[in-house]
């Protein structure tokens, strides 16, 4: 498995570090859904943050979820906002 | 009349040995003298030219108790009691040795060294092995250890005594420090980089180890500590310097490895490691290093000294050259999830981010101001008008820039002083769609923007706007960045009124827009920060949305470190390629920053004269 998913809360500065960006992958989605890297660097970066483990489908749950709620929020905007600014669209978790 | 210099040429400098760059930054690692018995979880205490190695384990414990001078090891008097993951104290003529394990048993023996034999002290209260250690022989200081414990105890020469408890539990953590000023940091159960601080009546929270790790050497002060080895799992060599508030790290040691020495040996600017062990060895090492930063006597590295090296016989430069760009996290918006800012400014530690639009309710443009101290944001004083979509000077700072246009067309302008937002000068054009902006408060640009897109530029003067030479490319949502009304740049954005995507890069020299080298991506609500020669772009809609960065050197883009996250609409802040901020964004909005940095340090290379 290429990767791990897991929720935490981004606290700001340090939540990750330019170190720990160049060590493993790290991608993060509405919801507070990150996808990390499955080497011994993304653990650690886990253990770090507390992140709590997600199934792969649980986590785009989340996402799903924030990603209808931010296209339920576009929808009750105006016509005239519509036209300028795209509709957010559906997010997949690699 | 010619000068001497034309005929006989310039003098470069002769060296023995290349500059080193100043400080801990610049320090390294180098070989010292073998111990005489390969060995981990010993003992270890004194400074680099005066150090105490006792007890370990080979493959059983050993009493060896080896004297360090800088140069070699020499055997002394042995322990008299032989165990393995000990902590030690003091100097080579005052010492101290304490704990450890005799498997199964855990032990509270403590062992006096007077320069030449070690004779029996006061007992720990609580009996363990691998455990923190540092002090004086008259006034030591033990903690944590294993089974894992957060038990402290102080010894006043005769007798152990207890005191507050470290916050974390653990074993195989490193120490620095005195009694009075000591350091915790590392540790096992769990895996842990967390440091704490003992002011001699309780110990505190402080920055975490950038790595965590267990069974690793420490030493140094409170204040100016050094961390280095262990296992994080794997074994590693990275060291970690303490300013007295956060790790740094420093150059690595040569022999990876973990199970060094108990207590805290060295200073930060002369540190020593010894022992431990390494598959690399493989298995005990006897391996001595020593951690040395430049001194008063040695050469310092200047960017851009040329000089001669008598050694190598090679002819060489000292450049700055730069590392891996990464973003990083940093702080998040007070006020909440926002994007499409009126302006963001600044540099990566002192930014500041104006109006800008919220999804979340209530929903609508924004007059929030924030400014970023390198950590954290904080609200400052409204824009009069609550916009979004506009522009403004780009290259301003935390103390002046001006915000211009945005929601609904607005020709608006207002000026920051530091304090307040005042209105001033309205633009000839109004415009929204996140038209380009450059410069600062006091001479500006704007370009581009509204729907259906237009190429046309304003130059601010400080005081009133004027129109001056066109885009070659009408565009909306796009990027623009530059110090002043005489040196932008513009990039990406959508054209022809359908949206469609650009790549186009324009460079503005005061008085003409001329195309340059395209992004690799066509991009439109993308982020950017930067100036004309020097510039990031990141994130924006393809689509996909995307979180793509790429690196503008004044000739082209390169591709660099993608943001942690997707991102259209971001807000950037910064003047050079190597550091800036993305600040909020969309279009699941948010109201989190990521700070991008590309790490710079002096090297010494060498020239090519052939």
């Amino acid at each position: 498995m290429a990767y791990k998913y897991i929720t935490a809360d981004n606290w700001g500065k340090d939540f990750f570090t330019h170190e720990e960006r160049t060590r493993f992958h790290l991608s993060g989605h509405p919801g507070n859904v990150w996808v990390v890297g499955n080497n011994l660097y993304g653990d650690q970066w886990i253990g770090k943050v507390s992140g709590v483990s997600k199934t792969q489908a649980e986590a785009q749950a989340i996402v799903d979820a924030e990603v209808q709620a931010a296209q339920a929020a576009w929808d009750a905007e105006s016509d005239d906002y519509k036209a300028t600014h795209p509709r957010p669209t559906d997010i997949t978790l690699p | 009349m010619t000068a001497y210099k034309t005929i006989k040429g310039f003098t470069v400098q002769s060296l023995a040995t290349d500059p080193l760059a100043s400080g801990v930054a610049g320090a390294t690692w180098s070989s010292g003298g073998n111990m005489n018995t390969a060995r981990r979880f010993t003992a270890g205490f004194g400074i680099q030219t005066a150090a105490i190695s006792a007890g370990g384990l080979t493959t059983t414990q050993v009493a060896n108790s080896e004297t360090y001078n800088g140069t070699s090891w020499s055997e002394g008097n042995d322990l008299a009691t032989a165990r393995q993951g000990l902590a030690g104290a003091g100097t080579t003529t005052a010492g101290l040795a304490f704990g450890g394990k005799i498997p199964p048993g855990r032990q509270v023996a403590t062992e006096e060294y007077g320069g030449t034999s070690w004779t029996s002290g006061g007992n720990l209260g609580t009996a363990r092995d691998v455990l923190g250690g540092c002090g004086t022989q008259t006034a030591g200081l033990a903690f944590g250890g294993d089974p894992t414990t957060a038990d402290t105890e102080e010894y006043n020469g005769s007798s152990w005594s207890e005191q507050n408890n470290l916050n974390t539990g653990r074993y195989g953590l490193a120490s620095a420090g005195i009694q009075t000023a000591a350091l915790a940091f590392g540790g096992e159960s769990p895996l842990t980089g967390k440091t704490e601080e003992y002011d001699g009546t309780s110990w505190t929270e402080v920055s975490d180890l950038n790595t965590a790790r267990q069974a690793l050497g420490g030493g140094g002060t409170s204040t100016l500590a050094l961390a280095f080895g262990g296992l994080s799992p794997p074994n590693t060599g990275i060291t970690e310097a303490w300013n007295g508030s956060s790790w740094t790290e420093v150059a690595d040691l040569a022999v990876a490895r973990h199970a060094l020495p108990g207590g805290s040996v060295g200073l930060q600017t002369a540190g020593l490691a010894f022992g431990g062990f390494s598959p690399a060895v493989p298995g005990n090492s006897n391996a001595t290093e020593e951690f040395t930063a430049a001194t008063i006597d040695d050469t310092i590295q200047n960017e851009g000294q040329v000089f001669y090296n008598t050694t190598s016989n090679t002819l060489k430069l000292t450049k700055l050259v730069f590392g891996t760009g990464a973003w990083s996290s940093g702080g998040t918006l007070a006020s909440g999830q926002r994007r499409n800012s009126v302006v963001s400014c600044g540099v990566q530690t002192a930014a500041l981010i104006a109006g800008g639009y919220r999804a979340t309710s209530p929903a609508g443009p924004t007059a929030f101001t924030e400014i970023y101290n390198g950590s954290s944001w904080s609200e400052v004083a409204d824009l009069n008008t609550a916009r979004a979509f506009g522009s403004g000077s780009t290259n301003g700072t935390t103390t002046a820039t001006i915000a211009v246009g945005g929601t609904g067309g607005l020709a608006l302008t207002e000026l920051w002083n530091g304090s307040g937002w005042t209105e001033v000068g309205d633009l000839n054009t109004g415009r929204n769609e996140d038209p380009g902006g450059s410069g600062t408060s006091t001479s500006a640009l704007v370009f581009g923007g509204n729907d259906p897109d237009i190429a046309n530029n304003e130059s601010w003067d400080g005081s009133s706007w004027t129109e001056v030479g066109d885009l070659n490319t009408a565009r909306k949502a796009l990027v623009g960045c530059g110090v002043d009304n005489t040196s932008a740049l513009a990039f990406g954005g959508s054209i022809d009124g359908s949206g469609t995507r650009t790549a186009n890069t324009e460079t503005w020299n005061g008085s003409s827009w001329t195309e340059v080298n395209n992004l690799n991506q066509a991009k439109s609500n993308l982020g950017g920060f930067g100036i004309s020669t020097s510039a990031i772009a990141f994130g924006g809609d393809t689509p996909p949305r995307t979180a793509n960065t790429e690196s503008w050197n004044g000739t082209s883009w390169t591709e660099v470190g993608n943001l942690a996250s997707v991102q259209q609409y971001g807000n950037g802040a910064g003047v050079s390629n190597t550091s800036g901020l993305a600040i909020g964004g969309g279009s699941v909005d948010r109201d989190t920053t990521e700070e991008w940095t590309v790490p710079s340090s002096n090297s010494n290379v060498s020239v090519d004269v052939d």
